[in-house]
């Protein structure tokens, strides 16, 4: 079992993780689902490990982000249909703002990235790290 | 009569997600990890859900009363007593009859029309 000793600390630092990612959610699904969804993802974390070792979990965490990224989004849309007047509008400017930053950011990126075409690309990376940070910076703001 | 008919109609088709953690919860209560491993292994591995779309699956049909929290709590020293168990509520389990009755007319129509007529 010697190869096995970095499992542990992967596992603590990958829920770790995960619950500070937890972040991108609405506050109110956050606080009522949170808790399960960091054991839940233990859980399977450690099975991961034990089932593939560290490929596994590298596997997981592939598959983990982009279920984030999905369902926080999904979350956010969900409550934006409760959403006040008021809120509405003040969400619509900044949401305004903040996709003329991200335009203006991908021309930038664009013109200096020489990768531009590779369909690897760099810009689908950004554009995804660009929404996270949307995302967490909205629940900050708001 | 009609009426509630009508209204169990309205949940249908469902998606993946929801059609596999009812099928998971309708021969017992379970937590959210076993809910998990259960749609695997029945979908060999095919449906994976991550614990975002779980959850949010779940918010929705107890908002929807498709399913309810178990007041039931484990032996603690069998399983975490932090655990949440959910288990199918009868709305949730008609819902789930009337999905597979749409699917079973939907195979029929699919061998009425010899859709698998020559395919090896």
């Amino acid at each position: 079992m010697r190869e096995r000793n970095w499992a542990p600390a992967s596992i603590d630092l990958s829920v770790r993780i995960y619950t500070w990612l937890l972040a991108a959610y609405p506050e109110r699904f956050r606080t009522e689902y949170g808790p399960h969804m960091a054991q839940v993802f233990r859980d399977v974390c450690r099975r991961e490990s034990l089932r593939g070792g560290l490929p596994g979990v590298a596997t997981l965490w592939a598959r983990t982000s982009l279920d984030l990224v999905r369902t926080s989004v999904e979350e956010h849309i969900d409550r934006g249909i409760d959403m006040n007047r008021e809120n509405f509008v003040r969400w619509s400017g900044w949401a305004l703002m903040a996709g003329a930053v991200l335009f203006a950011a991908g021309l930038i990126i664009g013109s200096f990235d020489s990768n531009w075409s590779d369909p690897i690309g760099g810009f689908d990376a950004f554009y995804e790290v660009s929404q996270i940070v949307g995302i967490v910076l909205g629940q900050i703001l708001f | 009569m009609l009426e509630a008919e009508q209204g169990r109609e309205s949940f249908l088709p469902l998606t993946p997600a929801v059609f596999h953690i009812l099928l998971a919860l309708a021969d017992g209560e379970k937590h959210g990890y076993v809910i998990m491993q259960e749609v695997e292994e029945m979908t060999e591995g095919k449906v994976q859900m991550g614990p975002g779309t779980l959850y949010g699956s779940i918010k929705r049909m107890l908002a929807a009363g498709l399913i309810e929290e178990s007041d039931d709590r484990p032996d603690p020293t069998l399983d975490d007593e932090r655990r949440r168990y959910y288990r199918l509520a009868a709305l949730g389990r008609k819902v789930l009859r009337q999905e597979t009755e749409r699917m079973a007319e939907l195979m029929a129509l699919a061998r009425r029309k010899h859709v698998w007529s020559g395919v090896g």
